[in-house]
């Protein structure tokens, strides 16, 4: 795919930018005395070096197509849904859910939706996981404060991937 | 060797989402690190968030009985953590299982012991065990490091064998040593609850 010109604009405007931001950086740098570093602008240099990573990952997703961002934002989900589940608080028998959730169902959802398959990705989460997780959750034999329970492990699945 | 097991530790911590303990959270010397058990992760997440010279020189302390069953076990427990295996069920004078624990320290290793004895299922701390307060008396000089270890019984709870990607935490506290004047439980209540107080709630 070929990049369209405005979007070559926006992140050749974006470089440029956080060139800029990095030779103001190197030069308070060179302005400070040897050895000490003001805490301020070491903060505001591994600002800048973490906006770099950032727009480096942005890019690559952009210029390489479709799949590039399908990857991205497969990861991001993972990453979000790892925080919410940390917060939630769920008990042992949810294990094998969320193993499901985790493993199988975002990495197949992110799948479906590479492939471009937009019947099965609209409907996979709400209707096939959302019924499946408590089936699983069910089946290992706990039925202490179920539906609390389940909305845990199903929440976080549907807010990674919407989010 | 020591590549791969910095590697290995590096991404142990990057699937627990855990960062390495500074060197100042932990004696430079041989020591004891003991710590709440409540899945089969604990040692290998202790091991991976030490300083590194700390952990080239730190040993887990783990059960026959379950360890030596399964070549696979015995793989994972004496070749890549050189684990100090001891007896847990049918203690004998021969097999008695302070003295590879002693045998190592003198060697001038540090362990990590899991004072419960066994891994709690809910995450809750259970009580003591005695054999922190023997080996400590009879070698009152080491440090005695309290680590409290957040979410394992989350990620790889008794009983399952796949883990499920949730943030872990490790929090080392203060040294302790041994008082000659205290008895067995002031001993063991005193590191119990320095132990608890690192819980985040």
């Amino acid at each position: 795919m070929q990049p369209e010109r405005q979007t070559l604009l926006m992140v050749g405007g974006i470089a440029g930018l956080l060139v800029l931001s990095s030779v103001v950086v190197a030069l308070l740098k060179t302005r400070q005395p040897k050895g000490k570093i003001n805490p301020v602008i070491a903060n505001l240099d591994a600002r800048v070096n973490a906006w770099w990573v950032m727009v480096a990952i942005f890019a690559v997703a952009l210029f390489t197509g479709g799949l590039g961002s399908v990857i991205l934002f497969g990861f991001t989900s993972f990453f979000a849904m790892r925080e919410f589940v940390t917060l939630a608080p769920t008990k042992s028998a949810d294990h094998r859910g969320l193993f499901w959730a985790f493993f199988i169902i975002l990495p197949a959802q992110y799948y479906w939706v590479a492939a471009q398959w937009y019947g099965l990705f609209a409907i996979f989460i709400p209707v096939y996981a959302f019924l499946f997780i408590p089936i699983r959750c069910a089946l290992a034999g706990d039925a202490e404060r179920f539906l609390e329970r389940t909305r845990k492990c199903n929440g976080p699945l549907w807010s990674a991937f919407t989010s | 060797m020591t590549l791969i097991a910095d590697l290995a530790a590096g991404l142990i911590r990057l699937a627990c989402g855990v960062r390495a303990l500074p060197q100042s959270a932990v004696p430079d010397g041989s020591c004891i690190f003991f710590a709440n058990h409540s899945s089969h992760l604990d040692f290998a997440l202790i091991w991976a968030a030490l300083p590194s010279a700390q952990r080239r020189r730190t040993r887990p302390v783990a059960g026959r009985d379950y360890w030596d069953k399964t070549a696979a076990r015995r793989w994972i427990a004496c070749r890549c953590f050189r684990a100090v295996l001891i007896e847990r069920q049918k203690v004998t004078v021969a097999s008695n299982p302070m003295e590879p624990m002693l045998a190592a320290l003198d060697a001038g290793a540090s362990l990590i012991v899991f004072p419960e004895g066994t891994r709690s299922l809910d995450g809750r701390l259970q009580p003591f065990k005695a054999g922190l307060y023997h080996m400590t008396k009879a070698r009152p000089a080491l440090p005695l490091v309290p680590i409290w270890l957040d979410n394992l019984n989350r990620i790889l709870p008794k009983g399952e064998f796949l883990a499920v990607p949730l943030i872990a935490s490790v929090a080392a506290g203060a040294a302790l040593h041994f008082d000659p004047a205290e008895s067995k439980p002031g001993f063991l209540a005193r590191v119990q609850s320095a132990l608890s107080a690192l819980q985040r709630n």
